[in-house]
């Protein structure tokens, strides 16, 4: 990280001719000491954003592809994204490279990872990550997805994440009828539905990806001792041309709402639960990110015996949204489980682990950022904030008693309980 | 002459004021410096106790409780991330935070090993440390590693004392403790610094900063600088004139199995670790569903320990199998032996040394085995790549020394 000026000043003098409206993004003396900020970003006209971030020491290079969701739906993003990893592991396994994909931060995203002399190989795997969807594999991607929404649909605890998915504006893809039926929207038929079709659900995939992954959607990260013309070489072509932009799906909004998930009586009558779903406010601010080391915190405290609890952090797509199911053997049991999981984002809790739980915050946020992978996807998520992640270690030593009813506040306005009476 | 001890001594002291104390047999520093660090590392780390006190193993858990109790304390304020982790070589205590804030937690850290353990820690630790055997002890896995460290000479066969104790699941009295209780949470109240013979601290940062262990002068030459010799200085090897054939039947569900590969003498530590990578890449993709819980380790004397658990008509099958891998000829192709699975070795190494927690217990597990600070770096490179004819004859040549089995009957 040393020397970033005289690199960015070289880089741009030597991109100047390249590419037309290339710029080295120079950032303040401010954020210049922030482990978020790239040594640089390059917008070449037409084609991706490509941040870069030059990491001499690190033996490794890494790749990350993203692409905005935008008005698709996570579940047709979530198979996208299943297909492409299916297409790029051959390759990937040539090199022994670690491979992901996954929807986060509303993106579908891909990293690929490996020694940094396979950057050949590492760099032809994200340009097939990131390409023209095929069939190959459709239907078993379309059927895991399938298999998820009717996991949700059996289990208390799914239900609630079902729910929670559902409060945050996303799909809630559970099946709208049969035994599974609880949580409920109007969904596209998939695998096993008798109006199931395969070659129209292809269709939306492709929609999908050539929507989303126009290439001057795209976001290309590449950190380790990448040279930048072997980079803009490499991985400055991805995604699809304008030219194959469709016309973007019908918006978020003209799909039916989700259905308000009060109705448990098709919940499998195992056990008596209790589950609940709430905010702890905007995902990047500090206030939420200790909220939820409070209350891991607490839960790791919390003597509950003969109940069992689940809590699902940030349902795996950076949101600040959590799920939470107590499940006991009588319903007064999980109520008060319940009851006093919730009790722990009161202010009176919140108060007594806040500062203790802002320390750990700190050291969670740098050590993420301290590995590849961690910067990659943190890099992403602050694209275009400047000086994000030390903002952010400031707001959280900052962060008094505001902050934390703040946090209390938006836990009561959010909460959505999931009955589990019967 | 006087003035020149009064040098000496204020070299000394300053020595130590920057925690830079000079490398002596037991207790190694060693700063690695990296240019791309978001934040840095330091880590403590510990030997693995041998059996040779009836009680070492509870003594280490006990204490590796508090301990970290107590780091955590010590270091309050400073915003940083503790975690521990437990090989068969060492017991490792990490902390991460922002690169600027390591001199003060390495200060803060060696003072806290400097000093007995809080009793309130030990305590709690106590009390944890019979939580966790109650809800571990039993179970398969765990009966099995237990089997195999003893077979290995690792641990004691029998139980501890902590084992009958356990059943009392309270804090300890101390109005009536028990007469074998009271030493235990004495040695568990040790301070780290006089309870361990050999001690690593390991600090990766982005530069050389006042208060960190002294860098070492020149880069290692990983060309020319063997690596660490195996086994380890400190341990003696113990080499049984035959394989050591253990079965015992139980009644569980899958059969474990527990294999212990002698090496080559000579043998460097670069060369066991791609071995072992290479291993996990061929369970991982062409054992598959076969195996369950599949691990791979270098031992502290420098054995490579395999152990996995299989369906019971498929345990011997599986065996079979990685003993052809490792046999082997690197002529036979990418699809046999474990020379076809080097590069993708590599890359994992790299991930691995690409993460600075990962980089530093390398580095501190490479010191606990006896290398010298300049070979616990030079391991560190990724570079060089053992070849694959070299690692084909090292796999060829690992001698079955060890082989424990629990299974149904």
């Amino acid at each position: 990280m040393a020397d970033r000026g005289l690199r960015r000043a070289c880089l741009a003098t030597a991109l100047a001719g390249v590419a037309q409206g290339a710029h080295g993004q120079e950032t303040g003396a401010d954020v210049r000491d922030d482990p978020l900020a790239p040594d640089s970003v390059l917008a070449v006209p037409g084609g991706a954003a490509l941040v870069f971030e030059e990491a001499a020491g690190l033996p490794v290079a890494a790749i990350r592809v993203s692409a905005p969701l935008g008005s698709g739906r996570a579940d047709d993003a979530r198979v996208l994204v299943a297909l492409a990893l299916e297409r790029a592991r051959p390759l990937g396994d040539l090199v022994g490279a670690s491979l992901w994909g996954g929807v986060e931060h509303d993106r579908m995203a891909y990293q690929v990872i490996g020694d940094r002399a396979d950057l050949e190989e590492l760099a032809w795997t994200a340009r097939v990550l990131a390409g023209r969807p095929g069939r190959r594999g459709l239907r078993q991607a379309a059927e895991r997805e399938r298999a998820r929404a009717d996991r949700l649909a059996e289990t208390p605890h799914g239900r609630t994440v079902a729910a929670a998915e559902a409060q945050q504006g996303g799909p809630a893809p559970v099946a709208a009828s049969g035994p599974a039926a609880g949580v409920s929207i109007a969904a596209p038929p998939k695998p096993g539905d008798p109006d199931y079709d395969e070659e129209a659900h292809f269709r939306r995939i492709e929609r999908l990806w050539a929507d989303s992954h126009a290439r001057d959607r795209l976001r290309v990260f590449v950190l380790g001792a990448v040279p930048v013309p072997v980079a803009l070489s490499e991985l400055s072509l991805l995604g699809a041309t304008a030219a194959g932009r469709q016309r973007p799906p019908a918006g978020r909004s003209a799909e039916p709402a989700a259905t308000k998930p009060t109705d448990a009586d098709a919940a499998p009558p195992v056990h008596a639960w209790a589950g609940a779903c709430f905010s702890l406010g905007p995902p990047d601010s500090a206030r939420s990110w200790i909220a939820r080391q409070v209350l891991s915190a607490g839960l790791a405290e919390l003597p509950l015996p003969g109940v069992a609890l689940r809590v699902e952090h940030e349902l795996g797509d950076g949101s600040r949204w959590l799920a939470v199911t107590a499940t006991a053997m009588t319903q007064p049991a999980a109520d008060a489980a319940l009851a006093e999981v919730l009790a722990l984002l009161s202010e009176r809790e919140l108060q007594a682990r806040w500062g203790k739980a802002a320390e750990a915050v700190q050291g969670e946020l740098l050590a993420a950022a301290a590995t590849p992978a961690g910067w990659l996807s943190l890099a992403d998520a602050s694209y275009g904030r400047d000086g994000f992640l030390r903002g952010l270690l400031s707001e959280v030593r900052l962060a008094g008693p505001a902050a934390l009813r703040a946090v209390a506040a938006d836990v009561e306005s959010s909460l959505v309980r999931i009955d589990g009476r019967r | 002459m006087n003035g020149w001890r009064a040098l000496a001594a204020l070299a000394a002291l300053a020595a130590l004021a920057r925690g830079a104390q000079p490398v002596s047999a037991t207790q190694s520093s060693l700063l690695v410096v990296r240019d791309w660090l978001p934040a840095g590392v330091v880590v403590l780390a510990l030997p693995v106790p041998l059996a040779t006190e009836p009680d070492a193993e509870a003594v280490a858990e006990v204490a590796d409780l508090a301990l970290a109790a107590t780091l955590g304390e010590a270091a309050a304020g400073l915003a940083a991330r503790f975690g521990a982790a437990r090989t068969r070589t060492g017991r490792f205590f990490v902390a991460t935070a922002a690169p600027e804030d390591l001199p003060q937690l390495y200060g803060a850290m060696r003072r806290a090993a400097a000093r007995p353990l809080p009793r309130r820690h030990v305590e709690a630790a106590w009390v944890r440390a019979i939580r966790d055997r109650n809800f571990r002890d039993g179970s398969p896995e765990d009966r099995h590693g237990r089997l195999f460290a003893a077979r290995l000479g690792l641990v004691r066969p029998a139980d501890s004392t902590i084992s009958p104790l356990a059943a009392e699941a309270g804090p300890p009295d101390s109005a009536n403790e028990d007469s074998r209780l009271a030493p235990l949470l004495a040695a568990a109240a040790r301070a780290p610094d006089e309870a361990w013979e050999r001690r690593a601290w390991v600090v990766v940062s982005d530069r050389d900063r006042p208060g960190l262990p002294r860098r070492l002068a020149g880069p290692a030459e990983p060309r020319t600088q063997r690596a660490v010799p195996m086994p380890a200085s400190a341990s003696p090897p113990i080499e049984p004139p035959r394989l050591v054939n253990v079965q015992e039947t139980a009644e569980v569900v899958t059969t474990w199995v527990g294999l212990a590969y002698q090496l080559p003498p000579g043998t460097t530590l670069r060369e066991a670790e791609f071995l072992r990578t290479t291993l996990e890449l061929y369970a991982e993709r062409r054992l598959g569903g076969d195996v369950y819980g599949f691990s791979a380790e270098v031992g502290p004397r420098g054995r490579l320990l395999l152990e996995f658990s299989a369906a019971p008509d498929a345990a011997r099958p599986v065996e079979v199998r990685i003993a052809e891998t490792l046999a082997a000829a690197p002529a036979e192709g990418a699809g046999s032996g474990v020379a076809g699975l080097l590069r993708a070795a590599r890359s994992r190494r790299s991930r691995r040394l690409a993460r600075p927690e990962d980089l530093a217990r390398a580095a501190a597990e490479a010191l606990l085995r006896g290398a010298a600070p300049g070979q616990a770096l030079s391991f560190l490179q990724p570079r060089p790549v053992p070849g694959a004819e070299q690692l084909a004859a090292l796999a060829q040549a690992a001698r079955l020394v060890v082989r424990v089995e629990l299974g149904v009957p």
